[in-house]
């Protein structure tokens, strides 16, 4: 079933326990990255998918930072920062794929739509909402947008991550927001 | 739909549409390379017993006596051995592990190879004199204590035993030396970029395969910034920064000896800005390079303003100072202790936010206050609320109350009555939008869509107005003091 999760408001005991699914991981507890994964997987999907706009190599990079974790886990170190070392993990390689790519590669919608389809829990509403979010938002917009909603991060932490000075994304993100309305009614 | 549904409307989305690719992800798990920058432990385990430098180099300055064995013949190249500390050098190695040729890249190197001839000696030998050289040299000491064995061979599993091999064969010279030395180790593949990248910067393919690893995942470093770094500095900056690799193997702790501690470092910077360290937020400290100096990097938050500083990482000197934004009436008073014992509470936050917008909370249609969280520390109250179509946002100082920030956004279209600027030194939002509209040549009535935002850009406070006439949408930001224009932008939508 599809694993639900808030992390919208800052909760520093969600934090503490990812962070002790990392330290178990690291001790090769292969049930700790199972649980880390249902606890970040859609924050992990939807940051590689608003950075390379393709489902097929989102799902590639969620498999693959996942992978990266039980390989990095012992030099993880504790700093009440999972979320943002679980993510700057997943940017990486997303940019390593666009460089592979050597250009961002086109959403296909038909792709898009047809990879959508395969998955029943995707509603009608879910796929207008991902098809605004791909189509009406700048690149810089979606991946602040996506990492506001999904991850939990506060503005702050999406600035250090993104490297983008805080008044820039305060503004990206009350834009994107906007233009994201907008499609979505129009859309509707 | 509000901001709130909006994002819980994409949280539920990504939700149904991420696949679940959890068992393939167990399927895949293999034993933990433990691939990360840095490693704890040395490794205890040691195949050869240590020699002593001294004797590896009189073995190999004595001359090639002992090198000449039956397997002289055996010329082909088989794996590709280099060494970066600073001085740089490679080797090129037969399947019996004799040196067939050296090739130094830098000056560095061309020191610590002197006028020892290391062809045809047994690998172990040259890789013994050579550290031996190094330590004697003085590149090689308890303030830079990391090095580089990058092997090149096709065959893979070949590849890790000689990678294997080489640090142990290093670390027994370290031990021999007393000196406890961080070796890198990693496996690599020519291609013509590195080899261009590595002749560019008279270093090995192997440092530029690691620095082009690290810039891969930190994009404030730069090739050119860590390429005439020692192979120390460039573990100690990774190590701060936390990057993580994926072939790169470590065993030991790269020497910080040379340097001021990161505490220190922290210190020089928050004195210089005359703010202590309990009135400040997420505070981070990295190595860095700047022009080939070591530095730290010491980045906070104080009273609403960034500052970054660069303290020289020797001396404690500061290099460099900024401080973005902020400046606002608001002091943050109080310690930023985890405890919410002090804090006034959500209500008083929040009847200081609608007291400051002049808002009863009866009219408002959302209202939502909490503590923001920075870094795991409490920072303040954030309060966001709704009353008409106007939306606000204020950020509330934990202890004192005070109005740290206010933001407020009036959606819909012409006519709406939207709030003056509450703001006494501002020009308002009303007059914000006739500047807009009047230097667009365009009468209320015929915009829609009309958004006025009170911003803060770079230190500016602006607002910002957009509208759209039939499918040109315009864009304006306008001084919130002056009401001056500052940007004009017209697009035709698609």
């Amino acid at each position: 079933m599809i694993f639900c999760m808030s992390v919208a408001e800052p909760d520093p005991g969600a934090d503490a326990a990812l962070e002790d699914c990392i330290v178990r991981i690291a001790g090769g507890d292969q049930n700790a990255l199972a649980d880390l994964y249902g606890r970040t997987r859609p924050a992990v999907y939807g940051f590689a998918l608003s950075i390379v706009k393709n489902a097929h190599d989102a799902e590639d990079i969620l498999h693959d930072a996942y992978l990266q974790v039980w390989n990095a886990a012992g030099g993880y170190r504790a700093q009440g920062k999972p979320m943002a070392w679980l993510l700057t993990i997943t940017r990486n390689l997303a940019i390593s794929r666009l460089r592979e790519h050597g250009r961002t590669e086109p959403l296909v919608q038909e792709d898009w739509q047809d990879r959508l389809a395969d998955s029943p829990a995707v509603t009608h509403e879910d796929r207008l909402m991902l098809q605004a979010l791909l189509s009406a938002l700048g690149d810089e917009e979606r991946q602040i947008v996506t990492l506001h909603a999904l991850t939990g991060l506060r503005h702050r932490e999406i600035a250090a991550l993104l490297g983008l000075p805080l008044p820039t994304v305060l503004s990206k993100y009350s834009r994107a927001l906007k233009k994201l309305q907008l499609a979505w009614k129009e859309a509707d | 739909m509000d901001e709130r549904e909006l994002e819980q409307r994409l949280r539920t989305a990504v939700e149904h549409a991420a696949p679940d690719p959890l068992d393939r992800i167990l399927a895949s798990c293999g034993p933990q390379t433990g691939t990360v920058l840095p490693f704890e432990a040395p490794k205890k385990k040691r195949r050869w017993a240590p020699l002593a430098v001294a004797a590896a180099l009189a073995l190999v300055i004595c001359g090639g006596a002992f090198g000449i064995t039956s397997w002289r013949g055996a010329n082909a190249v088989d794996s590709v051995v280099m060494l970066d500390v600073n001085p740089s050098l490679s080797m090129e190695v037969s399947a019996q592990e004799r040196v067939l040729s050296v090739t130094p890249f830098n000056q560095d190197a061309e020191i610590i190879l002197g006028d020892m001839d290391l062809t045809d000696t047994d690998l172990d030998v040259a890789v013994n004199a050579l550290i031996g050289s190094m330590l004697q040299n003085g590149y090689l000491s308890d303030l830079q204590n990391a090095i580089l064995v990058s092997v090149e061979n096709q065959d893979a599993a070949r590849s890790a035993q000689l990678q294997q091999h080489l640090t142990d064969t290093i670390n027994s010279v370290f031990q021999g030396g007393s000196l406890e030395g961080a070796v890198l180790s990693q496996t690599v593949t020519e291609s013509a970029d590195l080899n261009a990248l590595a002749q560019q910067y008279g270093i090995s393919v192997g440092k530029a395969a690691l620095i082009q690893e690290i810039i891969a995942q930190d994009s404030t470093l730069s090739f050119a910034s860590l390429a005439p770094l020692s192979v120390n500095e460039i573990a100690l900056i990774t190590e701060s920064r936390h990057l993580t690799s994926q072939t790169v193997t470590q065993t030991g702790t790269a020497s910080t000896k040379a340097y001021i501690t990161a505490e220190a470092a922290k210190s020089a910077a928050l004195t210089h800005a005359g703010i202590s360290e309990s009135d400040v937020a997420q505070l981070e400290i990295e190595f860095d390079s700047e022009d080939g100096l070591m530095v730290y990097e010491v980045e906070f938050y104080a009273g609403g303003s960034e500052y970054d500083y660069d303290i020289d990482a020797r001396t404690g000197e500061v290099v460099k100072s900024s401080r973005e934004g902020g400046g606002s009436a608001g002091t943050s008073g109080g310690t930023a202790s985890g405890s919410s014992g002090s804090y006034i509470g959500e209500a008083a936050a929040t009847a200081a936010a609608l007291q400051h917008a002049g808002v009863r909370q009866a009219d408002t249609t959302y209202l939502r206050c909490w503590v923001e969280h920075d870094d795991g520390r409490a920072e303040c109250y954030e309060v966001e609320f709704l009353a008409g179509s106007t939306e606000y946002q204020y950020e509330i100082d934990l202890y004192t109350g005070a109005v740290l920030k206010s933001e407020r956004e009036t959606y819909g279209t012409s006519g709406g009555g939207t709030a003056s600027g509450s703001s006494g030194s501002y020009i308002g939002e009303a007059a914000a939008r006739s500047a807009a509209l009047s230097h667009a040549g365009v009468s209320e009535s015929d915009a829609s869509r009309i958004q006025v935002e009170l911003d803060r850009d770079d230190g500016r406070t602006l607002y910002e107005v957009e509208f759209h006439v039939g499918r040109t949408e315009y864009s304006y930001e306008i001084d919130a003091a002056s009401g001056a224009i500052l940007k004009a932008e017209q697009e035709i939508d698609d």
